[in-house]
C-alpha cells in the first residue's frame, strides 16, 4: 500500500460519511535507532474535508503566530485520531467500526 | 570574543543580495523614471520593501543556519509539491527574465563604457558570468560584485554636488502626493512595482542558501542581522538617491526616462566624464552581481524543491544538476538577449509572476521560522512576528493588485 | 488548538504523522548530503495484522499525490527503512550514494554533462 493514496480516502462508518483521512499516525518503537524498527500504523487522522495542511499546528510545541494558528484550528476543526483498532477496512474507502473513539490529534509534547 | 575575521567580511552577502534586488539594471530604470515623474514622494515605498525584505531574508537566513534546511525545501514540505511547485514556477520565471535583463544591463553599460553595439558584448558577458559560476568561489564573487556596487554611491555624492533645493525634496518624500499632473492609479501601479521590486523572492533565495554556502550556523545569527541591517537600508538609499538625482535634473525640465544613458546623467552632470566612468563601473558590478544571483537563485530553488544536492561550494561533480541548472539558464538569458531586446522591458513583465510566487514564498517561511522541531530556542519573538504578519498581508495585497494595476495603466504609461 | 477530546493513552516509543514528519522531507545521505525529496511511504501488512512503513519513495514522479493516478512502484524507487538513522527536519540514512537505484539521473548528469566540462571534478575555485 502506497501512503499517498491513503490520504484523502473516504472515512466512513456504517455507511454514512465520516470524513476523509488527513494523516497517518505511527508509533516508532526505537526513537534512538529509528531503523532497527519499523515504524507501526497506530492510528488514523480524519478530517472534515481534503486539502488540510496542519502546518505543524497541532504539535504542542507550535502554536504561534497566534492569529495564523486559530485560523487553522478553525478550518480543521472536526478533525480527530482514530485508533488502528477502531479501523474495520483500510481499502478503497476506510470503514471504521462501529462505535469507534474519537481522540485529540494533539502529538504528545 | 574574538571575531573570525572571515566571517566579518560576510557582510558582503547582505550587500549584494540588496544590490541585486534594489539596484539591478530593472530598478535603476524604474528608480530613475519614478524620479523624473513623481519626484520623491515615491520614497517611503522603499522604505517600506527594505523593511519587508530584511524580515523575511532574516527569518529564511536563520532558518538555515540553524536547522540546516534550504528554504525552498521549506516551502516544499510546507505547501505540499503541487503548491510548491507553482511557487517554482513563477519565482523561476520571474527570476529568469531577471537575469535576462541582467545580462542585457550588463552589455548597456559596456556600449556607454566604450560606444560598442550592446549585442556584441552578450556573448562574451554569458560567458565570463558562467566561468564565475563554474569556477569562482562564493565569497570572492560576493566581495567583489557587492562591494564594487557600492560605487553607485556616486549618485548620493553627485545629488550634493548637484546643490538641489533639500526642502523641496524633504516636502516630496513627506507629503507623498505627486506635485505632477500623475494620476492616482499611476501612482499606485509605482507603489507596486517600487514594493515588488524591492522584496523579490530570490532576494530570499539567495540569501538564506548564502548563508548556508558561507557555512553559517546558530552562533552566526548576529551576522545574519547585521548583513540585513545594513546591506539592504544600503539597497534602499542607493535607489533613492537615483531618484533624487533624477528628481533633481529631469523632473524640473520634463525629462523622461527611459535608457540606461539617461540614468547616469546627473552623475555626469555633477562630474563630468570622470562621474560617468566611475558610476558605469558601478553599474556593471551591480548588474553583473544581479546577474549573478539570480542565476544562482534558479539553481538553488529548482534543486532545492527537487531534493538535489547543491550549492558552489560542493565539487560540480558532486552537484550535477545544480550545475546543470546555472548553465542553462545562462544558455537561455544569452540566446534571448542576442535577439536585441530590450532589458528593462523584459524586467517590467517580470512582475506579473512576482505576484504569484511572493505569497507563497512568505508564508512557509514566517511558519517555520515559529517551529522548535527547525529552530530550537531561536523562533520568531513577539516583535518579529508582529512586522512579519503586517509584511505578510500587504505582500498578498500587492500580489492580487499588481495585475489589475499593470492592465488599467497599461504599464504605467 | 482547543479541543474537548480525550488525549489517547500513551504509546511505548515516539509518534510520527507521516504527512507531518515524513512526506516531502529532505532524504540525505551519510554524509549529510541531499538524496532527494520523500515522495511517498510503502507500508505494508505483517502476518500479525501490523501495518509498518518498509520503504520510503523518493521524488514526486511516482506519487499518487501529486497526480492523483496510481502508477506501478518498484523496488528500486526507493530506500528501505531500516537504513534511516534520524528523524529530524530531515530523514538521514547510512546510505551512500552508490547504494540508491534512484539516483542514477544525477548520475547521469554527473557523468554525460558535468564531468566532460574542464573543472567538473575538480574542487570548488
Amino acid at each position: 500500500m502506497i501512503l499517498g493514496e491513503l490520504i484523502t480516502r473516504p472515512v466512513t462508518c456504517e455507511g454514512e460519511r465520516i470524513g476523509v483521512v488527513v494523516d497517518v499516525r505511527f508509533l516508532l518503537p526505537d526513537p534512538q535507532r529509528p531503523g532497527r524498527a519499523s515504524p507501526e500504523l497506530v492510528g488514523l487522522i480524519v478530517g472534515p474535508r481534503r486539502g488540510a495542511a496542519f502546518l505543524g499546528y497541532e504539535r504542542a510545541e507550535v502554536d504561534r503566530p497566534h492569529v495564523l494558528n486559530r485560523w487553522f484550528a478553525h478550518r480543521q476543526r472536526g478533525s480527530f485520531l482514530v485508533d488502528i483498532a477502531d479501523i474495520e477496512t483500510m481499502g478503497r474507502t476506510v470503514r471504521l467500526r462501529p462505535g469507534f473513539r474519537r481522540w485529540s490529534v494533539r502529538l504528545p509534547a | 570574543m574574538k571575531l573570525p575575521m572571515a566571517k566579518v567580511a560576510g557582510v558582503s552577502l547582505g550587500i549584494l543580495t540588496a544590490i541585486g534586488g534594489f539596484v539591478d539594471i530593472g530598478d535603476l530604470v524604474t528608480n530613475a523614471v519614478v524620479g523624473s515623474r513623481f519626484g520623491l514622494s515615491l520614497a517611503w515605498v522603499v522604505a517600506v520593501s527594505v523593511g519587508g525584505i530584511a524580515v523575511f531574508a532574516h527569518m529564511s537566513g536563520k532558518v538555515t543556519a540553524v536547522s540546516g534546511r534550504a528554504t525552498f525545501e521549506i516551502i516544499r514540505e510546507r505547501l505540499g509539491p503541487r503548491a510548491a511547485l507553482a511557487n517554482l514556477i513563477g519565482s523561476t520565471a520571474m527570476t529568469l527574465l531577471t537575469l535576462m535583463a541582467e545580462i542585457g544591463g550588463v552589455a548597456l553599460g559596456l556600449q556607454l563604457l566604450t560606444g560598442v553595439m550592446p549585442v556584441a558584448f552578450i556573448l562574451p558577458v554569458a560567458l565570463l558570468l558562467w566561468l564565475a559560476l563554474w569556477r569562482v568561489k562564493f565569497t570572492v564573487l560576493e566581495n567583489v560584485a557587492g562591494l564594487m556596487g557600492l560605487l553607485l554611491f556616486a549618485f548620493l555624492v553627485a545629488l550634493f554636488k548637484l546643490g538641489p533645493d533639500w526642502g523641496e525634496l524633504g516636502r516630496q518624500i513627506v507629503q507623498q502626493t505627486p506635485a505632477t499632473g500623475e494620476g492616482p492609479l499611476t501612482y499606485a501601479f509605482y507603489a507596486v512595482a517600487l514594493f515588488g521590486a524591492g522584496m523579490t523572492p530570490y532576494e530570499v533565495f539567495f540569501f538564506s542558501s548564502g548563508a548556508a554556502e558561507e557555512k553559517w550556523g546558530r552562533r552566526d545569527l548576529w551576522l545574519s542581522r547585521v548583513n540585513v541591517s545594513l546591506g539592504f537600508p544600503i539597497g534602499g538609499m542607493l535607489a533613492v538617491s537615483i531618484a533624487a538625482c533624477a528628481a533633481v535634473v529631469m523632473l524640473p525640465a520634463g525629462i523622461g526616462v527611459s535608457s540606461l544613458s539617461q540614468v547616469v546623467a546627473p552623475v555626469g552632470v555633477a562630474f563630468g566624464v570622470a562621474g560617468l566612468v566611475v558610476v558605469l563601473v558601478g553599474v556593471l558590478a551591480a548588474t553583473s552581481g544581479a546577474a549573478l544571483e539570480t542565476a544562482l537563485s534558479c539553481g538553488y530553488s529548482i534543486a532545492q524543491y527537487a531534493g538535489w544536492p547543491w550549492g558552489k561550494r560542493l565539487r560540480p561533480a558532486q552537484a550535477p544538476q545544480f550545475h546543470a541548472i546555472l548553465l542553462v539558464v545562462i544558455i537561455l538569458g544569452c540566446l534571448v538577449m542576442l535577439s536585441g531586446i530590450d532589458p528593462v522591458m523584459v524586467t517590467e513583465f517580470s512582475v506579473v509572476f512576482s505576484a504569484v510566487a511572493l505569497p507563497l514564498t512568505y508564508f512557509p517561511i514566517l511558519v517555520v521560522a515559529n517551529d522548535p522541531q527547525y529552530l530550537g530556542d531561536q523562533t520568531n519573538g513577539r516583535v518579529m512576528n508582529f512586522f512579519a504578519l503586517i509584511y505578510l498581508v500587504i505582500v498578498m495585497v500587492a500580489a492580487v493588485a499588481a495585475i489589475p494595476l499593470m492592465i488599467l495603466t497599461r504599464m504605467g504609461a | 488548538m482547543p479541543e474537548g477530546l480525550p488525549q489517547h493513552p500513551a504509546h511505548d516509543g515516539r509518534l510520527i504523522d507521516a504527512n507531518l514528519h515524513l512526506l516531502d522531507r529532505q532524504l540525505l545521505d551519510r554524509d549529510g548530503r541531499p538524496i532527494l525529496a520523500i515522495g511517498d511511504l510503502r507500508i505494508e501488512r505483517r502476518d500479525d495484522g501490523r501495518h509498518v512503513v518498509t520503504q520510503l519513495l523518493l521524488g514526486f514522479g511516482l506519487t499518487a499525490r501529486f497526480f492523483g493516478a496510481h502508477r506501478p512502484v518498484s523496488d528500486a524507487d526507493g530506500v528501505p527503512w531500516s537504513s534511516v538513522t534520524e528523524v529530524g527536519s530531515a530523514i538521514t540514512t547510512n546510505l551512500a550514494r552508490d547504494d540508491v537505484p534512484a539516483l542514477w539521473v544525477e548520475r547521469w548528469w554527473r557523468d554525460r554533462v558535468i564531468a566532460p566540462i574542464p573543472g567538473g571534478r575538480h574542487d570548488p575555485g
